[in-house]
């Protein structure tokens, strides 16, 4: 198991992140991730698939509708989406 | 303000000392010979903007007390055996989770439904033992009406400053019987309330350093926001399972009682300083014993009573003091021999410890002392 | 770019994820909650979030509320307590099948006798998933479980019926597959003054699913995709296409004095004499 963080070690890596251009509409927190591929199953759209670290990855990003399944669907609330509207 | 003289019931006067140490909760369940405790609570507490409530049961009751003692309540129970073996396992919450509360114990003669009308003295190792685990007990013990109000207030302070359950060992003789007492002046018996932290709530450790006893605690709802768990737990109360967490916890907990012996000592004395033979008792049958001890000193015999209010944690050093310098020693209680384990644990010297015992719902006669007393004597 | 909204409201210095097994729906029912507490724009410093023992009761610790973990079925009792001492406070109840129906079934009734004002969210996974897969009392007959090894052979609760005939002021049921309607549920509840449950059907794919070969994390959640039913929609269907179904929505929402409403009445009456 990953080492487990605090919503602030989280908070400070995913503002990390955006500020190195993330542009992507979902984003994934992996250490909080337990792989039980709940929101890559049931993504209306697809957009999700597992990587190969088991982690979800955005393999359709563009397909994203910003619908949230997935953030309101992850048990440990380790997806949701970042971007509110399309670029 | 003149002197209010009271003919008060021990149930009743219990009451009017929770009222005056300033309990503002009181959660519980009927049951003979507890029930005007409660009684008295339900008119009295609405007066002063306090609650009342008559749970389902006496786990329930105990559940309410601890959840209001938790947001801040100065906060009570009463019951008697049955109940208070249904207590048990919430008492050991209270200690674990640090919630101050009172618990009354108006013993009634038992096992199981026992004799629910007739008093006895034998919850007085499960008021120390009777919740699973390592543990504290602070455990008190009323002679007189008027000890049923001061012991009363005396819990609530105990309660508030250690920060745990504190017990009133009451039994259904002094429960039920009346006496005449005068009711203390507000502010003439000492009351104390446990501070508020006032550091940021993003330092405050709801069990950190300062929380212990006499220490600054907070309640739920009053703007420090923390969590609290049966489980073991670290300062922050999160839960852990790390041995050395678990250490410092069992060690926090044992050092409020251990730390603090001589201030949790308290015994009473009458005829000791010459004594002889000494009698060892509490609550009821000390009324008894202080009489059998006045008719051996007038036979003659130097006898002497040695009676501790506050009964957990046990009196060792001044038992085991009294056992040195006594050539007996007579234990009177009601029932089948209790307290009397705990005096011949602090018994250094092989002094004679005799039993005065009674177990068959009557009060033990002076009589019956005198004649243990007379045994002892030879 | 914006950060998950439901982080503001975790415990700032609790490690994350959570305790619940990958895929637990209990951690889908946290989100809800958060959610619904945000709606309702509550202030964190009044929420009491009250729970007993199992895998339910994990999840205060994981909020920046008032957070108190009790005993084992005790939790409503502990919340009757903190609510009548500070009815100020929103007092949340967490807990599971076992906890508020077995070992707890007697403080639920009450409380919902009283219409004590909480909000109580049951954790419905129909096993005891904390101490290894115990059937509970909603476990439907006949299923398995590591104590009924042939197949349970009591039939289950309703909890909201229970609840219902016991006096709460709302009772409702969700899914953790419909969370969207899961959240609208509890904020409705958290709504109400009185006795509002909330039960969310939340799959236990470690234990209940393992021992009934019902598959795992996602095979469950899209067993209650397919096999959920709203009580609207339930009504006119004939008997046989409900049952084995789960059946969501609002099935009692009334308005009834809460207990510490009816009991400032008591302490003015006792003032007043």
């Amino acid at each position: 198991m990953a080492k487990n963080t605090t919503v602030e070690e989280a908070r400070a890596a995913i503002e990390q992140d955006f500020k190195q251009g993330y542009d992507l509409p979902v984003y994934v927190y992996k250490p909080w991730c337990k792989s039980c591929e709940i929101c890559v199953a049931f993504c209306p759209k697809q957009v999700l698939e597992m990587g190969e670290d088991r982690k979800p990855r955005l393999a359709r990003p563009r397909d994203c509708i910003r619908c949230r399944q997935c953030e309101l669907r992850c048990p440990d609330l380790a997806i949701f989406v970042c971007e509110e509207k399309a670029k | 303000m003149s002197k209010q003289v009271a003919l008060l019931q021990g149930n009743e006067a219990c009451a009017l000392g929770a009222i005056y140490a300033g309990c503002d909760f009181f959660g519980g369940y009927p049951i003979t010979p507890s029930t005007e405790v409660a009684e008295e609570m339900a008119l009295m507490l609405p007066r002063s903007g306090g609650k009342f409530i008559q749970m389902e049961d006496e786990i329930a009751g105990i559940g309410t007390v601890l959840g209001a003692a938790a947001a801040g309540a100065k906060a009570m129970t009463a019951t008697s055996g049955p109940g208070f073996s249904l207590m048990m396992e919430l008492l050991g919450y209270g200690c674990m989770a640090e919630l101050p509360c009172v618990i009354v114990n108006v013993q009634r003669g038992g096992p199981s439904t026992g004799l629910p009308t007739k008093g006895a003295q034998a919850d007085m190792l499960q008021a120390r033992w009777g919740t699973h685990g390592d543990h504290q007990a602070i455990a008190l013990c009323p002679s007189s009406i008027e000890e049923c109000f001061t012991q009363t207030v005396k819990c609530f302070n105990l309660a508030e400053r250690f920060r745990m359950p504190v017990l009133l060992m009451m039994d259904e003789f002094i429960g039920h019987m009346r006496e005449k007492m005068t009711i203390p002046q507000p502010g003439e018996l000492e009351t104390y309330t446990h501070p508020r932290p006032k550091i940021k709530p993003a330092e405050y450790r709801h069990f950190g350093e300062g929380t212990g006893v006499g220490g600054a605690y907070a309640a739920m709802g009053s703007g420090y926001r923390f969590n609290i768990t049966g489980l073991t737990h670290d300062p922050k109360g999160f839960p852990t399972n790390r041995a050395d967490e678990t250490k410092w916890k069992m060690d926090r907990l044992r050092a409020k009682v251990a730390d603090h012996l001589p201030e949790l000592t308290e015994v009473e004395r009458e005829f000791m300083d010459d004594a002889e033979i000494v009698i060892f008792s509490y609550g009821a049958a000390a009324r008894t014993a202080q009489q059998a001890v006045r008719e051996a000193r007038a036979q003659g015999v130097k006898a002497g009573l040695l009676r501790p209010t506050v009964v957990w944690p046990f009196p060792d050093q001044v038992v085991t003091e009294a056992l040195r310098q006594a050539r007996a020693m007579v234990v009177a209680e009601l029932n089948q021999g209790q307290m009397i384990l705990e005096v011949e644990r602090a018994n250094r010297t092989h002094t004679r410890v005799l039993p005065a015992l009674r177990y068959d719902g009557e009060m033990i006669t002076p009589a019956e002392v005198m004649n243990v007393i007379a045994e002892a004597a030879r | 770019m914006k950060i998950h909204p439901a982080y503001e409201m975790l415990r700032p210095d609790k490690n994350f994820p959570n305790v619940w097994c990958p895929g637990c729906g209990h951690g889908i029912v946290q989100g809800a909650i958060i959610r619904a507490v945000q709606k309702l724009g509550l202030d964190r410093d009044e929420m009491a979030m009250v729970s007993g023992i199992g895998c339910s009761s994990r999840m205060p610790v994981y909020c920046d509320f008032n957070s108190l973990h009790t005993a084992h079925g005790r939790a409503i009792a502990f919340a009757t307590g903190v609510k009548l001492h500070n009815p100020k406070l929103h007092v949340i109840v967490i807990t599971g099948d076992g906890d508020a129906l077995a070992i707890g079934g007697n403080h639920f009734i009450h409380a919902a006798r009283r219409n004590v004002e909480m909000t109580v969210v049951l954790m419905n996974n129909m096993i005891y998933g904390m101490t290894g897969g115990q059937y509970s009392p909603t476990t439907p007959i006949g299923k398995r479980a590591s104590t009924a090894p042939y197949g349970t052979a009591e039939r289950d609760f309703d909890p909201c019926s229970l609840a219902k005939a016991a006096g709460a002021v709302f009772a409702a049921r969700g899914t953790v597959y419909n969370a969207a309607e899961l959240e609208k549920l509890i904020t409705q509840a958290l709504a109400k003054k009185g006795f509002a449950l909330v039960e969310a059907v939340s799959p236990c794919p470690t234990l209940y699913g393992r021992l009934n070969r019902e598959g795992n994390a996602v095979k469950m959640m899209q067993w209650q995709k397919e096999n959920t039913v709203n009580v609207k929609a339930a009504e006119k269907l004939p008997p046989e296409k409900v049952r084995g179904k789960i059946v969501t929505g609002v099935f009692h929402d009334a308005e009834t004095p809460g207990y510490t409403e009816i009991y400032d009445r008591v302490i003015a009456k006792a003032r007043g004499a």
